[in-house]
């Protein structure tokens, strides 16, 4: 386990900014306790600060998971945000985009989100933004990128890309190994 | 018709509080008392059916048979006869209703209640229309009429109901409608009676109307049922009464030792019927026996049988019917066949049980609250949609666990803000459950040997939004290294067992475990236990506990294992806050353990519908740990060699007089490889002989065992080191305190300074 380096933290801030624009002052300043980002293994970790001193007796081979995983980092140092940071983004998500049911599962099976299956999004969404895609019960499913624009949106033949899919909780048992 | 209503009211709240009481003999106590009082309190009856010569209270004639039904102590005592057969059905009552399946009666079928009312109703009744019957003498009425009533109230559900409703039919039938009550009367009160009723038609000569003719032999008919069905249960009862149902029975079937064996495949329905002929026998041994056969052929017969029918191997199969009587081995044998309910925990950190029972409902899953005991469980009892992979279930709002698996973490109760380990996490089950309870406070320490569970560990904690966790992976005998010893507050060891308690889920337990895999699974469970409870923190502000759980019905893996950490460590078992579950063994075979054993907890298929669980809480009362008692033979032998090895101490220098003692004591006990559980029977004989072999001891104020703070083995040796040294002449400081740096040097087994 080790703190990320300039770069890892720069890569991983500006993923998170195109969900969370403003917002990741909430990841940073919290009122409760401060967290930090760890990083064991390629995978990058939300942890609490106490959590994280306390790990520090693991050893490094042996650590497993630490906190929230929120993504991992390729070789070429890019940062890819994976599903177990759908929490974080869904709680501070600045777009969001609902779902009707009978899209749900398409969408948990990986699949982009279609007009025909867009319920709601957030009023002035840019193209190309991160949103986290809720079911009309306001459960997350998990968070893509738009493909149009709301005014966009409203003029798109149903069968068009609203959202690119990125990550959903179907995951969790269509590839459980990749976590 | 005003008064009938009246009795049937009264007769109603009677019921209910005889029977909220102590069953049937309050219940008939209660309708007696009620009795006595109505028939002292009715002086001329209202209305007499035309025809009937009139009596009036208690003449003659009826004085024998008309007396109040009250249990005991009444001032009109029963005539003795009458008496044993109340105390007979009674006793039968109580056994019948002392069945586990007490509860699953009052559930389901609720009707106890109104089976209770029926039955008051009819002993009320049945001596005022024996007043105005008066034609009926009959001297076995009215013990026959408590026999009802007793049946009614013990007997099960269905037959109560069954006769209750019989009873309403009957009333029907009556056409003596003056009275409702009345026709209620001459239909329940003349049940029962079978010879004295002819006795009383030809006394009266045909003053009984056809109907009521008919009547009667409806309910004669229903009484021989009744007796018939009484009969049954008696049978069918796990615990076989002081008379026998039926005569002894030779025993014929019983099969010579070589046949199963002689090629062929068995013959798997008559070693069926063969079992339950033989546990039918063994129930009943005296009368039923084959006088030519001992008990230990029907013994060895029913193990060939169980072996060939149900796929068990004799290890398996000599422990089960060591620790249950036959018929409950087989109970839980057959419960063990089957598959326990599909139990489901909703995750309090992202939803309420209720919502999620309503959004599941919704999909179409039909489910119900797992029951009282626990808050957050659901089961399933059958859905259109596969439950493990729902919405609901992706989103992390609930977790698929059987419902014994909640147990130990609701004995553990962990509080917010405390550091919690679990030493062996795979799937993540409970380590989930923790952190609800916790609410994403405190630390847990997830630990997991096998790095391929430990995706379904990492897997389950991000699904269900678990952020406290730390996942690791270590074997367990090395974390009170890792995170120090006592720096945590609580511990839940669910041990790698061999799997006895759950053979639905995997048959190959059956025949697969033999006594070696279950010694070694209990050695590694108790250097497990070991370092749970030296993990722990006793003087925690909150905590000092640990939870040893595991899913096996062994005893040596469970209770042995228990006692052997209350020799070992200063800990001490307290109740583990849960309702239900047997009690732990505190003697099993040979072996004896510390009494207080009792408040482990014991879960079954058959008993509770849970897999085979073991559950006990221990407080971890003062950190030091506890050197083994001279008395200690071949399990002082083990026990030294693991603090030896486990790092406690490296010291190299084997103490020649703790060797010697240890062999010593080792011969004095059944060998020195004997197992641990020999060890254990032969500690009452190692204290006595600890006393003779303390004697012989060099080492100065040895501690009386269990009762003053133990000190380490290792100063003890060096101390005895020193002292030969010193007697060299050499000059050694014997350092006082444990923290200084000589302690310390001693500790890494460097020789002294």
């Amino acid at each position: 386990m080790r703190p990320l380096t300039e770069e890892e933290t720069k890569a991983v801030f500006e993923k998170l900014h195109k969900f969370l624009g403003k917002g990741i002052r909430h990841l940073v300043e919290r009122s409760d306790e401060d967290h930090v980002l760890r990083l064991n293994r390629n995978r990058v970790f939300y942890v609490r600060e106490s959590l994280m001193r306390r790990a520090t007796n693991v050893a490094r081979d042996k650590l497993v998971h630490l906190g929230t995983c929120i993504g991992k980092l390729t070789h070429s140092g890019k940062f890819r945000l994976t599903v177990g940071a759908l929490d974080v983004l869904a709680q501070h998500a600045k777009y969001k985009v609902w779902v009707k049911p009978a899209a749900e599962m398409q969408f948990l099976y990986g699949n982009h989100v279609l007009k025909s299956g867009l319920g709601r999004i957030t009023e002035a969404t840019p193209a190309y933004t991160g949103v986290v895609v809720y079911s009309m019960t306001d459960v997350p499913l998990g968070f893509g990128v738009t493909a149009k624009s709301t005014s966009d949106c409203r003029k798109m033949e149903p069968s068009g890309v609203v959202v690119f899919h990125q990550s959903d909780v179907g995951e969790y048992l269509r590839s459980e190994d990749d976590l | 018709m005003a008064r009938g209503k009246g009795q049937g009211k009264a007769a109603a709240s009677g019921g209910k509080a005889g029977r909220g009481g102590r069953g049937p003999q309050a219940a008939v106590a209660a309708a007696g008392k009620q009795m006595a009082r109505k028939t002292k309190a009715a002086a001329p009856p209202a209305k007499v059916p035309p025809g009937k010569k009139q009596r009036t209270g208690f003449s003659d004639e009826n004085k024998r048979w008309l007396k109040p039904m009250a249990a005991k102590g009444t001032t009109d005592a029963p005539p003795a006869a009458v008496a044993k057969r109340k105390a007979k059905y009674a006793e039968e009552a109580a056994a019948v209703e002392d069945d586990s399946d007490r509860e699953l009666m009052d559930d389901e079928f609720g009707g106890a209640g109104d089976d209770a009312d029926e039955e008051l109703g009819l002993d009320e009744p049945a001596s005022l229309k024996a007043e105005m019957w008066s034609d009926e003498d009959s001297s076995g009425e009215e013990p026959e009429a408590e026999e009802f009533g007793a049946l009614h109230a013990g007997g099960a559900g269905a037959r109560g109901a069954g006769l209750g409703e019989s009873s309403e039919e009957d009333s029907e039938g009556d056409e003596d409608s003056d009275d409702q009550v009345d026709g209620e009367l001459g239909g329940k009160g003349s049940s029962g009676n079978s010879g004295e009723q002819e006795d009383d038609d030809d006394e009266n000569g045909g003053e009984l109307m056809e109907v009521e003719r008919k009547a009667q032999k409806l309910d004669r008919a229903r009484a021989r049922e009744a007796a018939e069905a009484a009969a049954e249960a008696r049978e069918a009862a796990p615990a076989p009464l002081g008379e026998p149902a039926e005569a002894p029975v030779p025993f014929e079937v019983l099969v010579d030792a070589g046949e199963g064996e002689a090629g062929g495949a068995p013959d798997l329905s008559a070693a069926l019927r063969r079992i339950r002929e033989v546990a039918r026998v063994l129930g009943n041994f005296a009368a039923l026996r084959d006088p030519g056969r001992p008990r230990a052929d029907y013994v060895e017969q029913l193990k060939r049988d169980l072996m060939a029918y149900y796929g068990y191997n004799r290890f398996m199969l000599d422990t089960l019917l060591a620790l249950f009587s036959v018929p409950e081995a087989l109970e839980l044998i057959e419960a063990a066949e089957g598959r326990r309910p599909v139990t489901l925990r909703a995750n309090t950190l992202k939803t309420r049980r209720r919502e999620l029972a309503a959004a599941l409902i919704a999909r179409g899953v039909n489910l119900d609250p797992v029951g009282k005991w626990s808050k957050v469980g659901l089961v399933v009892y059958e859905s259109s949609v596969p439950v493990g992979a729902t919405p609901e279930y992706m989103a992390g709002h609930y977790m698929l666990q059987g419902a014994a698996s909640f147990l130990p973490v609701m004995a553990l109760a962990p509080q917010e803000g405390e550091q919690v380990v679990d030493m062996a996490a795979a799937p993540g089950g409970k380590t989930t459950y923790i952190a609800a309870l916790m609410r994403n406070s405190g630390m847990i320490f997830a630990n997991e040997i096998n790095p391929q569970r430990l995706k379904s560990v990492t897997g389950n904690l991000q699904r269900l939004g678990v952020t406290n966790t730390i996942v690791c992976s270590y074997d367990g005998r090395e974390l009170p290294r890792m995170l120090g010893e006592r720096t945590v507050d609580r511990v839940l060891l669910d041990a790698p067992c061999s799997g006895t308690g759950v053979v639905s889920k995997d048959p190959s337990v059956k025949a697969g475990k033999s006594k070696d895999e279950i010694w070694r699974c209990a050695h590694l469970q108790k250097q497990l236990l070991l370092a749970a409870i030296d993990l722990v923190d006793a003087n925690s502000k909150t905590g000092g506990y640990v939870v040893y759980s595991t899913c096996s019905i062994m005893v040596e893996e469970n209770e042995s294992v228990v006692n052997y950490a209350l020799r070992k460590r200063h800990v001490k078992v307290v109740p583990a806050g849960l309702e239900f579950g047997r009690p732990g063994f505190t003697k099993y075979r040979d072996l004896r353990f510390h009494p207080s054993l009792a408040e482990a907890r014991r879960f079954y298929p058959h008993a509770h519908n849970l897999d085979g669980f073991f559950v006990c809480k221990l407080k971890k009362v003062a950190n030091a740990k506890k050197e083994a008692p001279s008395g200690d033979e071949g399990e002082g032998k083990y026990e030294d060699a693991e603090e030896l090895a486990a790092g406690a101490a490296s010291d190299p220098n084997p103490d020649p007089s703790t060797s010697a003692r240890n062999l010593g004591a080792a011969a004095a006990a059944n060998g020195g490889g004997a197992p641990m559980w020999a060890a254990d029977s032969s500690r009452a004989r190692g204290k006595a002989q600890a006393g003779a072999a303390a004697v012989q001891e060099p080492s100065p104020a040895q501690p009386t065992p269990g009762k003053e703070k133990k000190r380490k083995s290792e100063p003890r040796i060096l101390r005895e080191a020193k002292a030969e040294l010193a007697s060299a002449g050499a000059v050694v400081a014997v350092p006082a305190q444990r923290g200084t740096p000589a302690a310390k040097r001693r500790k890494a087994g460097k020789a002294p300074q």
